[in-house]
């Protein structure tokens, strides 16, 4: 009876509200919805630990997380001690191995994670205790094997490298580096010096010191009781002991005096990573905390927010441009940032200052103000569903020492800040003549614009340090390049030797983008060359010249020798090309001294018979060949080609290279292979049948 | 405006198979007479309402040469209405305390909005607009085809591994539309003309082609008057029809190489096809996916990261779509491990599967992870909505599908995962791609 008459009630509501549909305004608002925090049940272990429980039975699932309130520490020469650290406490156990303790997890389908600042699990009501005592146990009981410490720092190692290119990746760590200082826990960075210099001591040092009940909290959120959360922490926790922990007291750092530009040339940028940025002091219990939020949310807080309306929706400059800003118990920073295509960088700083300028001189008006506070109570409203959420808004109480009804008056704090606060706080937290801008970019493309700015423009590598022009040129005095060739001719064997050598064979291993390939290289006097590229069976790549005419085939395809290329061989007359170099078809000249990876060379500049250069760097010291550089022009592309030689052995009484680094760059891309001989046979084998 | 990848990273394709929660998810659903399937499921624990519409159009709704429309109608619904301003649909969202967005997969778009539940008629105005008269017109295309162009080139062309899906879907799908990626081609794009942008709207975005669903806390019987209210006004669509296209076998493995300008390491993929998310096996493969990579304890993950230590990440997944599916492994080598390695450790441990039945004990292991992400996976309204509308749009019409979805994982037997691994992991007929850094 009832269901017909909401049926009836339902049926006249909509052919009343049918008729009356007006569909030319955003409908009104209902009552705004009760937002109810409640707060979790806090307890504390004899150690130390506080216990947090949210009981939330919506879900049959449970998670916990213990996390130590240890702040930034600074890492030193061993950046990256901690990340290892915390890789390592979920390596195995002393009660159980590795495998076996996967296997515990994944048995229950639970998922168990460890951390340098703590452990998390979580899992079905009916299988939480074992989840639990297994993140306890790993966090108590790590097992430290130095197996598993090489296989991690092995993985630390290869993880750098896949991102030496990434410009953002580089635009992060030394934007950073740059604003706190290279000392600073929030600047340093991990290196691949820095990860070598850790040793399974250090990671055990480092965990005697941080893992530790002091300052641990305990949050369980989910299908349990406090009771029930309670007894586990203390069956698990309660009788552990650990060092007492203390935060780390930081120096305050200093923003520059006057602003500047921070240039970091990553030539394969294409687009620039700006990053405008000023360290700031803003506790979260400041009366200036909630007025901050929102002028950064008026400025860059999102996609109806200053920046990206000016940088995006008018100049077309980025996809996105945004601003932050973090409160905390140490100096935290304000950045305003966005990728920029390479063109636009200069503009792109400009307008940034701009935006920054007018949030410090104009007031923001009623309607932004207006919406950016509905944002901010709808928003709140919205993370609620995440039941966790009220657990993190306790713990932050406990360790920013706030008072007890910050979050619950969080709205009432937010929806009472003025436009007058919001102009008193951007002059006071957004910096405008005292600001720091970094970019990572394309120096080639964009320093000369960033130059005419008027802002003093420092350079700094990939990993902050600053860059001098000289700091590439080796305090050498220059040789004749006659003489660099002579003694090099000297040093691999002599003249007399390398006459004699009227045939070589050279067998060489690559390893290319995780595959191998078998190079062979044949040359017989006077001018005869070949070389094959095989993968397994399958010949990949093969070159030939054979005194007169040549191909190159790939993959099938024959391509016959240019007339160009065909001269460029046919004016060799030594299996040595250094041997030419002295005859007077080729023109040679020094052009300088350069460190090559750490030693002074000199720098030649050798013009072919064709009128093509290459550059050439011979050790000043050894007098060997350190790298050849040449560039061309294939298919409309500027193709640069280096080769750096190395691990020079005798074969017979002539010295041969046994290591080659070659790196192959065009159109901002870059790949670098190596190619390890593995024998050198010479006068030996070869035959102009060879040559076909 | 999107912000989820369409192209779908590797991880959410393989959530996206087995989203669903443990306990019975209730809700009620009712036609309108314009054809328009309504879903409302009442969850009162936080002040949170999600209101979304699924369109039954994709990419494979689309025209060889006319690639990539029913993304482009992400963008192009964004734009106004003829209550809406250009440009303010968003803004109305955001300075009423919402969040929106939308996202297009082979099969169905999906939009939505999540408001304080204060907000709700607010957000049913909003999407009956959209439905009812958007304006499409020159300029709204224009801008858009710059912004998605803008979105290619910083989501797919400048991220790393971000075109392993088209390089596979291109292999695996000749003839059927799934050979092409829903943002599609921008020549296509830049080719189409407004009429034919207008058209597709018509075809496709009409109440009979949708499902509302909307979730949260509300009050049921309100809430269907006011649907009522909004929507009844939407006239009703010409029937969609759409006919699948049959894929020829696979003759021969294709074993072929990608390049790809911002990655440093290379990849090693293999990829097969595989029947469509209905199906039974498809739920089996996406448990073969679970042995193979799920886990520390996984078949290749502990074998190859932590063991033989030569790769840096492994993974299997089962990428399921409507009409059929895509099951993928993926390894990135560590330490100069060469490919054909990491391809010969993968395909020895799917041998095992289909020579041996897996033990008791990794079939419990692997029914509790189901469920644990089957739990996990309807923690939140938004996905529950989706939950339910794909169970409509997907599965015969059955809303409640995601109910039942536990009960059939339960029903595979250990021998149906052996069959299943025997009869479409077949190294044969299948593709083998290195996924090379250009140079």
């Amino acid at each position: 009876m009832r269901t017909i008459l909401l049926c009836m009630i339902a049926a006249a509501v909509y052919t009343q509200s049918f008729a009356q549909v007006d569909r030319s305004k955003p409908p009104k608002a209902g009552p705004a919805p009760i937002i109810k925090i409640d707060n979790p049940v806090i307890t504390k272990l004899p150690n130390g630990i506080t216990v947090l429980v949210v009981e939330n039975h919506k879900l049959p699932k449970i998670s916990a997380t213990y996390s130590i309130d240890m702040g930034p520490i600074t890492e030193g020469d061993k950046a990256g001690v901690l990340s290892l650290m915390g890789g390592m406490l979920g390596e195995g156990t002393t009660v159980r191995s590795k495998a076996a303790f996967d296997q515990a997890v994944d048995k229950i389908g639970a998922d168990v994670n460890l951390s340098a600042g703590g452990g998390f699990a979580s899992a079905l009501t009916r299988y939480f205790d074992s989840a639990f005592i297994l993140m306890a146990e790993a966090i108590k009981k790590p097992s430290f094997e130095n197996d598993a410490f090489e296989k991690l720092k092995g993985q630390t190692l290869t993880g750098l490298k896949a991102n030496e290119k990434s410009v953002t990746a580089v635009a992060g760590r030394v934007t950073n580096a740059l604003s706190y200082g290279l000392n600073h826990p929030a600047g340093e960075f991990e290196t691949e010096e820095s990860i070598n210099n850790i040793a399974l001591g250090d990671v055990k040092q480092a965990y005697g010191k941080f893992i530790t009940p002091s300052r641990g909290y305990l949050t369980f959120v989910g299908d349990i009781t406090p009771a029930k959360a309670q007894a586990l922490a203390a069956m698990a926790f309660s009788t552990w002991k650990g060092a007492p922990l203390s935060l780390e007291k930081l120096t305050m750092v200093a923003n520059p005096a006057k602003t500047e530009i921070n240039l970091v040339d990553m030539p394969n940028a294409v687009q620039s990573e700006i990053s405008v940025t000023n360290l700031i002091s803003l506790p979260m219990s400041s009366a200036d905390y909630f007025p901050v939020l929102v002028a950064n949310q008026i400025l860059g807080g999102g996609a109806e927010s200053k920046l990206f309306m000016t940088l995006r929706e008018k100049r077309g400059f980025t996809y996105g441009a945004y601003s932050s800003v973090g409160g905390g118990r140490n100096q935290t920073d304000f950045t305003a940032s966005a990728s920029v295509r390479n063109a636009k960088t200069d503009s792109a700083v400009l307008e940034f200052l701009n935006e920054i300028k007018s949030m410090r001189t104009n007031k923001v008006s009623d309607q932004e103000l207006r919406e950016v506070k509905a944002k901010y109570n709808g928003n709140f409203a919205l993370g609620l569903e995440n039941p966790a959420r009220v657990a993190a808004f306790a713990s932050d109480i406990l360790i920013n020492n706030l008072p007890q009804d910050f979050y619950r008056t969080y709205l009432q704090k937010i929806n009472a800040v003025t436009a007058d606060d919001v102009l008193r706080v951007a002059n006071k937290y957004f910096n405008y003549d005292d600001t720091r801008i970094v970019v990572t970019g394309k120096a080639a493309e964009i320093e000369e614009g960033l130059k005419n700015l008027g802002f003093a423009v420092n350079k700094f590598d990939k990993f902050a340090k600053p860059v001098t022009e000289e700091a590439n040129a080796a305090p050498v005095a220059t040789v004749d390049a006659k003489t660099v060739i002579a003694n090099y001719i000297k040093v691999i064997g002599g003249a007399d030797e390398l006459k004699k050598v009227t045939s070589y064979t050279v067998n060489m291993g690559m390893s290319m983008q995780g595959m191998t390939l078998d190079v062979q290289q044949k040359k017989m006097a006077p001018n005869m060359e070949m070389m094959e590229i095989k993968m397994g069976t399958n010949v990949v790549n093969k070159t030939m010249f054979d005194g007169t005419t040549g191909y190159e085939m790939q993959m099938g395809q024959k391509k016959e020798m240019t007339a160009e290329a065909i001269a460029e061989k046919k004016a060799q007359s030594s299996l040595f090309e250094q041997v030419d170099y002295l005859t007077n078809k080729y023109t040679i000249k020094t052009i300088g001294t350069e460190k090559v990876d750490g030693k002074p060379a000199t720098k030649l500049l050798i013009t072919l018979p064709n009128g093509k250069t290459q550059t050439e760097y011979y050790d000043v010291t050894s007098s060997l060949l350190l790298k050849v550089e040449k560039d061309e022009v294939t298919n409309g592309t500027s193709v640069s080609n280096t080769v750096e030689f190395g691990d020079y052995k005798k074969v017979g009484n002539v010295l041969f290279p046994y290591l080659q680094k070659v790196t192959i760059s065009a159109g901002g891309q870059e790949q670098s292979f190596e190619m390890k001989v593995t024998e050198v046979k010479l006068n030996e084998g070869v035959t102009t049948a060879d040559f076909k | 405006m999107l912000r989820r990848n369409q192209l779908l990273c590797l991880s959410a394709a393989f959530m996206f198979c087995s989203g669903a929660v443990a306990q019975q998810v209730k809700f009620t659903e009712f036609d309108l007479p314009n054809g328009l399937h309504v879903i409302l499921h009442q969850d009162k624990t936080a002040p949170v309402v999600a209101v979304s519409v699924m369109y039954h159009v994709g990419s494979k709704n689309e025209m060889v040469g006319r690639t990539g429309f029913a993304h482009f109608f992400e963008h192009l619904l964004f734009e106004g209405t003829e209550n809406i301003k250009r440009g303010e649909f968003m803004k109305v969202v955001s300075s009423n305390g919402g969040q929106n967005n939308a996202n297009t997969s082979q099969d169905r778009t999906f939009y939505y909005e999540l408001f304080p539940s204060n907000q709700l008629e607010l957000g049913l105005w909003l999407e009956s607009e959209r439905m009812l008269h958007p304006v499409i017109n020159e300029i709204g295309v224009k801008t858009q085809n710059e912004v998605v162009k803008e979105e290619k080139r910083l989501r797919v062309d400048n991220q790393p591994y971000s075109k392993i899906v088209s390089e596979i879907f291109k292999r695996l799908f000749i003839d059927h539309p799934y050979g092409w990626q829903p943002i599609g081609s921008m020549e296509d794009l830049d080719a189409a003309k407004l009429e034919e942008f207008q058209n597709f709207f018509k075809k496709y975005y009409v109440p009979n082609n949708a499902v509302l669903t909307i979730a949260g806390d509300i009050e049921v019987e309100a809430t269907r008057a006011l649907v009522t209210k909004y929507f009844s006004a939407v006239p009703k669509g010409a029937p969609v029809n759409y006919k699948r296209v049959e894929e020829k076998t696979i003759a021969k493995s294709i074993v072929d190489t990608a390049y790809d300008a911002n990655i440093q390491l290379p990849a090693i993929i293999t990829a097969y096809r595989v029947p469509g998310m209905t199906s039974k096996d498809s739920k089996t493969l996406g448990l073969i996916s679970s042995i193979l990579s799920q886990g520390a304890s996984s078949m290749l993950y502990k074998k190859m990261v932590d063991e033989k230590k030569n790769a840096l990440a492994v993974q299997a997944l089962n990428f399921s779509l409507e009409d059929y599916g895509v099951y993928i492994t993926f390894a990135l080598p560590n330490n100069n491990t060469a490919l054909d390695t990491l391809l010969k450790d993968i395909d020895d441990e799917i041998k095992v599967l289909k020579t041996d039945l897996i033990s008791e004990a990794d079939y419990r292991k692997l029914m509790n992870q189901f469920e644990n992400n089957y739990v996990t996976t309807n923690s939140r309204v938004l996905g529950v909505a989706e939950n339910l509308a794909d169970g409509y749009t997907f599965y015969n019409k059955n809303t409640g599908n995601i109910n039942n979805e536990l009960k059939e994982v339960r029903a595979i037997t250990r021998e149906d995962i052996r069959e299943a691994a025997k009869k479409y992991l077949n190294t044969e007929k299948r593709v083998v791609l290195y996924y090379l850094p250009a140079k």
